[in-house]
């Protein structure tokens, strides 16, 4: 089906507020000033497209939907690929839509070590968190039965050592009739047709580089996308950063603007393994499964990856006698991840003469230990699920056939070899009282800068131990309308 | 670069019956270069310099460029490259490769 052509805004050349990035974060912003009468002009770097343009997880989506085609590396001595979308509402559209409300005692550390005011779950957050979830129709599957294969295999290993294992809520509007049925959701779903019906203009292909305090105002300058590359500048009285965790410190460095700023990046460092089963249980539509096993939580969480034949072929590069037979095998194969909580700390730095800052990661030596950990884990689970073979996306590692080979892990898993990736990044403009760690005070504002705002996952202080998503979410409504107060 | 990275997926592709069928060579090949010239741009040069890497390799084993070789000499230093000493060269080809290969999978049913 072809893709509809969507209304692109003309670029405004000043307006009173502009939310750069149209991610969850800045889309949850713009929908709530234009709500609230405010002119607001959103500006976008990739393309606009609708959620089913193309195949979920697909060549095509790869392509036209992430960041540097998928292709970003933070580097350090276990370099971690990381996954950013690049489109009209940027992440939501590329991943799986979990959810998870902040954990409380990641508030509370947030409130202690960072000095974040007013910042309570039960108390501050629940308004946010609750309009958030009924737009997005945050639910679980209508029935058990309707899990997906590798889901229930993961509960079944789970169940059978005695460990948690849960369903987390997605945005999904299930039509409880199939395993995989209905629609998932995302900002181009939502809050995309919100925040435009609500008055705000919305431009895509617009690259912001960085932004200039002229006089009372703010000028946001950037290049158009598009096969003009016209350079453009917006003055505004509120501008709010909304680029993502790299995105947003680099336009902030390269505008020689706040303290603080791309030397607290986080991430949940995330290592994966192919499981084989005895009997054929995934099927190219799968998706990615909600399941996830948070016994040993906060510090190791596991859960289903991406399962699809192209991604299994690439999780299994290493294992070339099982890559050869895949066409064989492939439908009795899924993959798992076993993520960290991430107490490591990383860098964005804009580099003269190149448009893309470098991103370094040091993995904390905690973070290597709880990789190693989970990886052993989740490998004793998954054999008790009935995995009669295991690959760890692990340079170097040995196929596994039975839960006594884990003994030899610490001759086959170091760091640098596991291949580590992420899709959670966080904390590089982290806000809070406390200006010597702070970028931003409480309410996402620039620390000593008026007009300039940033709200995304780099203004969450720490880990949120969770997909950050909700949190991103709630804590956007709530600097929003604290903003319009 | 592009006759480069078409012997690179031949041989990414290829396996001990032979070549894959051209018309896949040719979409991977393409899909390959459109993804790095999406890589992070101070990423592209040492990228591209694997090219340089793997035609040392080829010159020391075969005292010819990597494009000049057949199809099972650069199927050797493609396996050579994969051990090498130096994580450049072994990230490289397993980016190449990894590429190639998700072009073949995702269009194996189709």
């Amino acid at each position: 089906m072809p893709e509809p052509r969507h209304r692109n805004a003309p670029m405004p050349t000043s307006d009173e507020c502009v939310v750069v990035g149209s991610g969850p974060g800045g889309c949850v912003t713009a929908y709530h000033l234009a709500k609230a009468g405010r002119s607001v002009t959103v500006l976008e770097d990739g393309e606009r497209l609708s959620l089913d343009a193309m195949p979920a997880f697909s060549r095509a989506e790869m392509e036209r939907k992430y960041r540097n085609g998928g292709l970003t590396l933070a580097f350090g001595s276990a370099r971690v690929q990381y996954v950013e979308g690049r489109c009209v509402g940027g992440g939501s559209e590329v991943n799986s839509g979990l959810y998870h409300r902040t954990p409380p005692a990641v508030l509370e550390r947030w409130r202690e070590e960072y000095g974040v005011e007013r910042l309570d779950s039960e108390i501050d957050l629940a308004e946010h968190f609750e309009d958030n979830e009924r737009r997005l129709s945050v639910t679980k599957l209508p029935s058990e039965d309707l899990a997906p294969p590798a889901a229930r295999l993961l509960r079944l290993g789970a169940t059978r050592l005695g460990w948690e294992s849960l369903e987390v809520p997605r945005w999904f509007k299930y039509d409880g009739r199939s395993v995989g049925g209905g629609r998932r959701q995302s900002m181009t779903e939502t809050f995309v047709p919100a925040m435009e019906k609500a008055g705000a203009r919305l431009v895509g292909n617009a690259r912001v580089t960085r932004v200039e305090r002229r006089g009372a105002r703010w000028i946001v300058h950037g290049v158009r996308n598009d096969r003009y590359r016209e350079p453009f500048e917006i003055a505004t009285n509120a501008a709010f950063l909304s680029a993502g965790s790299i995105g947003t410190p680099a336009i902030l460095q390269r505008s020689h603007v706040g303290t603080n700023v791309g030397r607290s990046l986080r991430m949940h460092p995330t290592v994966k393994v192919v499981a084989e089963f005895a009997d054929e249980m995934n099927t190219p539509d799968a998706g990615v499964p909600s399941e996830q096993v948070k016994e040993w939580s906060p510090e190791i969480s596991f859960g289903c990856s991406i399962s699809s034949r192209e991604h299994l072929a690439v999780n299994l590069y290493g294992f070339r006698s099982v890559l050869h037979d895949l066409s064989r095998r492939w439908k009795r194969m899924a993959t798992y991840y076993a993520m960290a909580e991430g107490s490591g700390t990383g860098t964005v730095r804009p580099l003269p003469g190149f448009a893309d800052p470098l991103v370094t990661y040091a993995l904390a030596r905690s973070d290597a230990a709880h990789l190693k950990r989970g990886l052993r884990l989740l490998c004793e689970l998954l054999f008790e699920a009935g995995a009669v073979a295991l690959y760890p996306v692990v340079t170097g590692a040995p196929m596994l056939r039975t839960k006594d080979q884990l003994a030899s892990i610490d001759d086959w898993f170091a760091p640098a070899a596991a291949n580590l990736m992420t899709i959670h990044l966080f904390s590089s403009c982290p806000m809070g009282e406390r200006s010597d760690r702070c970028a931003l005070d409480s309410f996402g504002r620039v620390r000593g800068e008026f007009g300039l705002h940033v709200a995304d996952g780099s203004m969450l202080p720490t880990s949120t131990t969770v997909n950050p998503q909700g949190t991103i979410m709630a804590i956007a409504r709530r600097n929003a309308m604290e903003y319009l107060r | 670069m592009s006759a480069f990275v078409r012997a690179v997926v031949r041989a990414a592709l290829a396996d001990a019956d032979g070549p894959a069928p051209a018309r896949l060579e040719a979409e991977a090949s393409q899909f390959v270069l459109r993804q790095l010239a999406r890589l992070p741009d101070f990423m592209r040069l040492p990228i591209r310099g694997v090219g340089r890497a793997l035609d040392a390799l080829a010159i020391a084993t075969y005292r010819k460029p990597f494009v000049a070789l057949d199809l099972r000499q650069q199927r050797y230093v493609m396996a050579s490259a994969r051990g090498s000493k130096i994580a450049t060269v072994r990230d490289a080809v397993r980016l190449y490769e990894s590429l190639a290969i998700f072009v073949r999978e995702g269009t194996a049913d189709a």
